[in-house]
């Protein structure tokens, strides 16, 4: 299985709307995704996601744009003309055929010969590791071990695109895991483009090349794990993956410098994001760059400093979770890793310090985003 | 009323029925007690009945197996069990073609649609089976609506009153809720999902539907036609009204042997032959059906 290779796919203003007195379920969503990418695309139940890769899979029809497959326009082709392998959420394993029988069903389809058909079957069970089952029924087998039949039929045609709709949705955390880095491990043995679907935003960092962040039928954000954890491109990009510390205030330019200004605060930043300058917006400092010293200390240069009183602390192990509310009324946490505790106790008078690189600026609502491949940031069409 | 009464009330209230329980399964053969009345009634107005029948079979007019030879011989018994046999199958296969769009249709509607369609079905039952098997006989006489409705297309006039095809199309209308019903149990629990993973891994919508759907659909297929087939096999009514006599079932010559010459040694055999035919055909069925029946578990238990 060495001849496979993913091919590049390209959604282009893909809309879906079921009635014309609602939202659109998906809306202008604009993504180009590399051949032998492995793209996520993550948010939270209703955002679309799910409905997007249908689309893709050919099981929705398009209201508007337009989806192609290495250049073709695949649109207007049913589902089994498209040839792209799927994984489904709870499995969808044909019930009254046998392991074998499952896995080789798309083969049939392709009209392939018997002899043929069964050594590439031998070959995939061989890959998940499931040969020894190839005779028993669905029925008869666990959840992961279902789990990897779905995907290894999905894989045995050599398809260029894997589409896979919360393929470990329903199975336990431990168990999840280890299939998580099964699916790795097949995204590189097979070199085919993977389209992972997932609430999850653990599961999302852990696998992807890039991720794309769904939220209201829009994407809000394209990007590697790094890049989407760094650089935010907006308040629900940057809350829906890890935690936040959220300032809401004015963006204004000040000494070339963009800066947020709040009631009885002003937070530094070096993004460069001028465009933003005179609305409403939000800084987001991630709590792990937050460094906490009881009582009063010197201000750096290129640091910004806040006074806070610190609520509560929570113990995580590693390391430990320390809540604040600033003098300003912000909420808020720092994350001090063990070993590199302040003495800060609740109730004590803190200063918060973190580097106006620390914090990025995002608008207070969300604007659409086109994703390209390789893009270190998105680009605003708004 | 004193309050206090509420919370006594609810204490005691859920013990008791888990006291009972506990009485029962402590001494489980005391379920058998549950039973009893069924087995008194079904003994004395079914067991006994056919037992004695079965025996004047074999003894009536004397010891032997003269009945059972006569039923060979005669001419007319096994020409009759033939036509029953044919009736019934040829019954049994319409009704499957007309109940299966029709249940499948049921599984993909609104609940709404679905109860009014549920209720179509059971129209029949609502109705008197003798006022059905006339209407059937007004409908299909040689100057009948369906007859003239023929004749405006120019295809008639067609014999349908007293024929077996009249007998067909009376019996299809009643049997058919026997099929439709065990179908759309069957069909409701099939997993449409997996026509969009079969059509997603490469098959044609047929295909999917040939290679997936139709074989999950397959315990419900059998449960219907055996159904269907078995009460065709014994059929009463609706032949003796709308059949002729020429052409009767097995039901009515054995009603002719036992009421008529009340020679109760032949319907007897008659009846004992009918009774083997349709254990045969329960055995033949359950062996087919079980391994489909547990793949039938398996679809339910994989949601």
């Amino acid at each position: 299985m060495t001849d496979m290779r993913g091919a590049a796919i390209r959604l282009s203003s893909v809309t879906k709307r079921y009635s014309e007195h609602q939202p659109p379920v998906v809306n202008d969503v604009c993504l180009e995704i590399a051949a032998g990418e492995f793209i996520t695309l993550l948010g939270p139940s209703g955002s679309g996601k799910s409905t997007t890769l249908n689309m893709i899979a050919g099981f929705e029809q398009l209201t508007a744009g337009d989806i192609l497959i290495d250049g073709v326009s695949v649109a207007s082709l049913p589902p089994y003309k498209r040839g792209l392998g799927m994984v489904f959420q709870h499995y969808a394993l044909f019930p009254h055929m046998t392991i074998a029988q499952n896995v080789a069903f798309p083969l049939q389809q392709r009209k392939m010969r018997k002899r043929d058909i069964q050594r590439r079957v031998d070959d995939v069970l061989d890959l998940v590791g499931l040969a020894h089952l190839r005779d028993r029924l669905p029925g008869q087998i666990s959840g992961g071990q279902a789990q990897r039949v779905a995907l290894a039929r999905a894989v045995v045609f050599e398809p260029h695109v894997l589409l896979m709709d919360e393929p470990l949705g329903a199975l336990d955390k431990k168990l999840r895991e280890q299939l998580q880095g099964e699916i790795a491990r097949m995204h590189r043995e097979l070199g085919i483009t993977f389209i992972f679907v997932t609430h999850d935003q653990e599961e999302a960092l852990a696998l992807s090349d890039r991720i794309a962040v769904f939220e209201g039928g829009r994407i809000e954000q394209v990007g590697t794990a790094q890049e989407l954890y760094a650089r935010p491109a907006s308040l629900f990009a940057a809350e829906f993956l890890g935690e936040s510390n959220v300032f809401h205030g004015m963006i204004t330019e000040r000494r070339g410098r963009v800066s947020l200004v709040g009631e009885g605060f002003e937070v530094l930043t070096d993004d460069g994001r001028a465009g933003l300058v005179g609305t409403a917006g939000v800084v987001v400092v991630r709590p792990e760059r937050i460094r906490l010293t009881v009582g009063d200390v010197a201000v750096e240069h290129d640091v910004n400093a806040m006074t806070a009183t610190v609520t509560h602390i929570v113990y995580q192990g590693s390391y430990r979770k320390v809540a604040f509310r600033t003098d300003a009324g912000t909420t808020g946490s720092a994350r001090e890793p063990a070993g590199a505790e302040s003495s800060a106790m609740p109730g004590d008078r803190v200063t918060l310090c973190w580097r106006v690189g620390d914090g990025v600026i995002v608008p207070a609502q969300s604007v659409p985003v086109v994703g390209l491949p390789g893009d270190a940031l998105v680009e605003s069409t708004s | 009323m004193p309050i206090s009464s509420t919370p006594i009330m609810s204490a005691s209230a859920p013990e008791r029925p888990v006291r009972r329980l506990l009485w029962l399964s402590a001494r489980p053969w005391y379920g058998v007690l549950l039973v009893v009345p069924a087995v008194c009634l079904l003994a004395t107005v079914f067991a006994y009945p056919v037992a004695a029948l079965i025996w004047l079979s074999f003894a009536d007019p004397s010891l032997g197996l003269e009945n059972y030879h006569r039923l060979l011989t005669d001419g007319v018994s096994l020409l009759v069990l033939l036509r029953t046999l044919r009736m019934a199958t040829i019954v049994t296969l319409v009704t499957l073609l007309l109940a299966y769009p029709y249940a499948y249709l049921m599984t993909l509607v609104g609940r709404r649609a679905r109860s009014v369609m549920v209720a179509l079905v059971l129209l029949p039952f609502w109705t008197s089976l003798m006022a059905r098997t006339f209407a059937w006989i007004v409908l299909l006489q040689d100057n009948g609506p369906i007859n003239d409705l023929l004749a405006m297309v120019g295809l008639g006039p067609l014999e349908l009153a007293g024929t077996e095809a009249g007998v067909t199309i009376g019996m299809t209308q009643v049997l058919l809720p026997f099929m439709t019903l065990p179908l759309y149990g069957t069909l409701r629990t099939i997993d449409r999902r997996l026509l969009d993973a079969a059509i997603g891994l490469g098959a044609r919508p047929l295909t999917a539907f040939r290679r997936v759907y139709l074989p999950l659909s397959m315990p419900g297929v059998v449960a219907g036609a055996m159904m269907v087939y078995i009460l065709a096999l014994g059929f009463y009514v609706t032949p003796a009204m709308l059949g002729s006599p020429s052409e009767s079932m097995i039901s009515q010559l054995m009603t002719v042997r036992i009421t008529q010459l009340l020679d109760f040694g032949a319907g007897g055999a008659l009846a004992t032959v009918l009774f083997l035919l349709t254990l045969l055909l329960l055995a033949l069925v359950s062996r087919f059906l079980s391994p489909s029946a547990a793949l039938g578990m398996s679809t339910r238990g994989e949601r």
